[in-house]
């Protein structure tokens, strides 16, 4: 069952064509990432999908319903957490969230409920009676996300959930993301880190100039580019080493000395580093160091997309 | 459409003539009346427009004193020339209109209804000339533009096939010199040495069987040898896809550089062999297409194209260093492009942020 599905989503602004043709859908119970340098059409599609911005062209699904058709429907099963902080610093945290969720229709005992629920979930449990004005851009971030949990959607939108906070409020918010999808939500994640997405996200998609250029999990993605690595062991002697026999071990394709430097290109999928470094072992050989050279997300991003995602 | 105004103004003279002439001062009257006419047809004669506007403002001035010193009646003369001279002169509708009718309130009662109705048929009149004048310019100015642009294409036409004419030509030479080469390097010399081989048997075969027998084994090893260089030959004559794919490239890019003289580098990397025949189509049409926009929009100095060979993709870039464009409107060129690269479910990326970047993104057939 697919929890969305887009279909030749267009937007114009003018002449400026911000999203071009954008057509993807997410399963149930995906991390669905979206890869894109700024003014990549991002926010812009995400806009779209949360029904903030007016669809020129094209179709958004949600759990089977267009969502033009039924906005109501689709605002009740989508939690949207922008990319901008929007909390009010005069009301206390809990009534924050009260305020947000009884936009969704909750009321009186169910509502409080599922706002201590939200507060406990993003850990401001003990912080309910405080202020936003005292908080850290971190726990602003938590409030941010209870905000958009509390009614329980299906679908969870965060559009760049970890701007500008520090790390132990980052690792907070990671872990709650993969958390709120193992309760079952199906959510849909934008980040700068690339690391982030990388850890997370359970499928990709890479945004550039409002076309979706690739689509798939990070492995699939990597793959469109290259499927071999190369690793890089520099021994403190080179003198007795057999390379005929490092070549059979699984996945290596070629060897090479160089120096003191042993070149391996080898087959990206295979995990190969341990046998290798057992090999070393045994032989008696000291490894000075080691680098690996695999694919990386960035790497794919900055070849088909030809720059940065920060630039 | 000048000449139905004409036909009107000697009507209207006439009638004028006709109801005057029986009364006193009969010459001076048809005075009148033929310079009207002379100055009339005079605006017709004259092809510049401010000659034009002098005469037409002459006939004004003539009626006007025809009217206040000879008869009233000649004001009847003066709608039409009037609309006619402020309409020219300044194009606009609403202001010959209160000239037109402003002489009702300086006449006689008795002449009152006729000028007005005099008036509105010349007004009618002087619109329709204007209007049908306005278009039949806008035709003519639209017939020629398309005349140029028909001449335009059929010269660009021509040099095609000239040089389509030429390239097939040079192909053709090219490819006898070589098989003429190949032949001449390889079977030629094989064939020499078993005749050669062959004629020395011929004389031993009476006195020395043995050596006979071996110089014949020798030629027809010589000559089983020609046979196969004649197969490895034949079988050169059909280049890979790949040394087709290349060279064409290379052969538009030239082609465009000599043209133009805009300079471009071409690189590729990785397997250029995977890309096959419809994938090389592609490229060269989006090439193609994106050196045209080049010349066209950029103003750039250099253009760069770089093909790259990936793993399961195909990436084609071409990127000049030119003015870029970000509110570019999405012409039929690039529509173009993205349904080429559709059809093999490609996508085409665009972005005009940094001089202009077209980079097409193929997937390579497993």
């Amino acid at each position: 069952m697919n929890v969305l599905e887009i279909k030749q989503l267009t937007k114009k602004f003018n002449h400026f064509i911000a999203v071009d043709g954008v057509s993807f859908s997410i399963a149930e119970g995906e991390i669905f990432g979206l890869l894109g340098a700024n003014g990549a059409g991002k926010s812009t599609a995400i806009y779209m999908i949360a029904g903030l911005l007016k669809i020129t062209k094209g179709e958004i699904k949600l759990l089977g319903k267009d969502i033009k058709k039924n906005s109501k429907f689709a605002k009740m099963n989508i939690g949207f957490v922008p990319q901008d902080i929007a909390i009010y610093e005069d009301l206390t945290a809990f009534e924050n969230v009260k305020f947000f969720a009884g936009l969704y229709g909750l009321r009186g005992e169910e509502l409080n409920q599922k706002v201590t629920e939200a507060l406990a979930f993003v850990g401001l449990g003990d912080k309910e009676k405080s202020y936003p004005k005292r908080f850290s851009g971190g726990m602003k971030r938590r409030l941010n996300i209870a905000c958009a949990i509390a009614h329980k959607p299906k679908l969870i939108i965060m559009d760049e959930p970890t701007v500008g906070i520090d790390p132990q409020s980052r690792k907070h918010i990671l872990e709650s993301v993969k958390k709120l999808n193992e309760t079952g939500c199906t959510i849909i994640y934008t980040s700068h880190y690339m690391e982030e997405v990388e850890a997370i996200c359970t499928k990709i998609a890479i945004i550039d100039h409002g076309k979706v250029i690739a689509e798939g999990t990070k492995e699939q993605l990597k793959t469109l580019i290259t499927d071999t690595k190369d690793i890089w062991i520099e021994v403190k002697n080179s003198d007795d080493i057999d390379l005929e026999e490092l070549k059979n071990i699984k996945g290596i394709r070629a060897v090479q000395l160089v120096n003191h430097t042993i070149q391996i290109h080898s087959d990206a999928e295979v995990n190969n580093l341990n046998d290798i470094i057992l090999h070393f072992m045994k032989m008696n050989i000291e490894i000075r160091s080691l680098k690996e050279n695999a694919p990386n997300l960035e790497s794919v991003f900055l070849t088909l997309t030809g720059r940065n995602l920060r630039d | 459409m000048e000449k139905w105004l004409l036909a009107s103004k000697f009507a209207l003279v006439g009638y004028v003539a006709l109801t005057l002439l029986d009364g006193q001062n009969p010459s001076v009257i048809l005075l009148f009346c033929l310079l009207y006419i002379c100055s009339n047809l005079a605006i017709n004669i004259f092809h510049q427009s401010i000659f034009k506007q002098i005469m037409s403002l002459v006939t004004v001035v003539l009626v006007i004193v025809a009217t206040s010193y000879v008869d009233p009646v000649f004001i009847l003369l003066l709608p039409l020339n009037i609309g006619e001279w402020i309409n020219r002169w300044t194009g606009h509708y609403l202001l010959p209109m209160v000239m037109v009718f402003l002489p009702v309130l300086l006449i006689g009662i008795e002449l009152q209804v006729l000028y007005g109705v005099i008036a509105a048929i010349s007004l009618i009149q002087v619109f329709m000339v204007s209007q049908f004048s306005k278009k039949v310019s806008y035709l003519e100015k639209n017939e020629d533009e398309m005349r140029h642009s028909i001449n335009r294409l059929t010269k660009a036409l021509n040099e095609n096939k000239e040089y389509n004419r030429q390239l097939e030509y040079t192909i053709k030479l090219e490819e006898r010199n070589r098989v003429s080469q190949e032949i001449h390097d390889q079977i030629g010399h094989n064939m020499a040495g078993a005749l050669i081989q062959m004629e020395a048997a011929k004389r031993l075969i009476e006195s020395d069987q043995a050596k006979a027998v071996e110089l014949l084994q020798n030629a027809i090893h010589i000559s089983s040898d020609g046979i196969e260089s004649i197969r490895l030959t034949l079988k050169n004559l059909k280049p890979k896809t790949e040394q087709m794919g290349v060279h064409r490239l290379k052969l538009i890019i030239d082609d465009f550089i000599v043209k133009h003289g805009l300079s471009t580098t071409f690189l590729y990397k990785g397997n250029i062999d995977l890309i096959t025949p419809i994938q090389w189509k592609i490229i060269f049409e989006n090439v193609t297409e994106s050196l045209t926009n080049a010349i066209k929009y950029s103003d750039a100095t250099n253009i760069h194209v770089d093909i790259h060979v990936l793993n399961q993709i195909i990436k084609i870039v071409i990127k000049d260093n030119g003015r870029g464009s970000l509110g570019y409107t999405k012409g039929l060129g690039i529509a173009g492009m993205e349904e080429r690269a559709a059809s093999v479910n490609g996508k085409v990326i665009v972005d005009g942020s940094d001089g202009f970047a077209v980079t097409t993104l193929l997937p390579l057939a497993n």
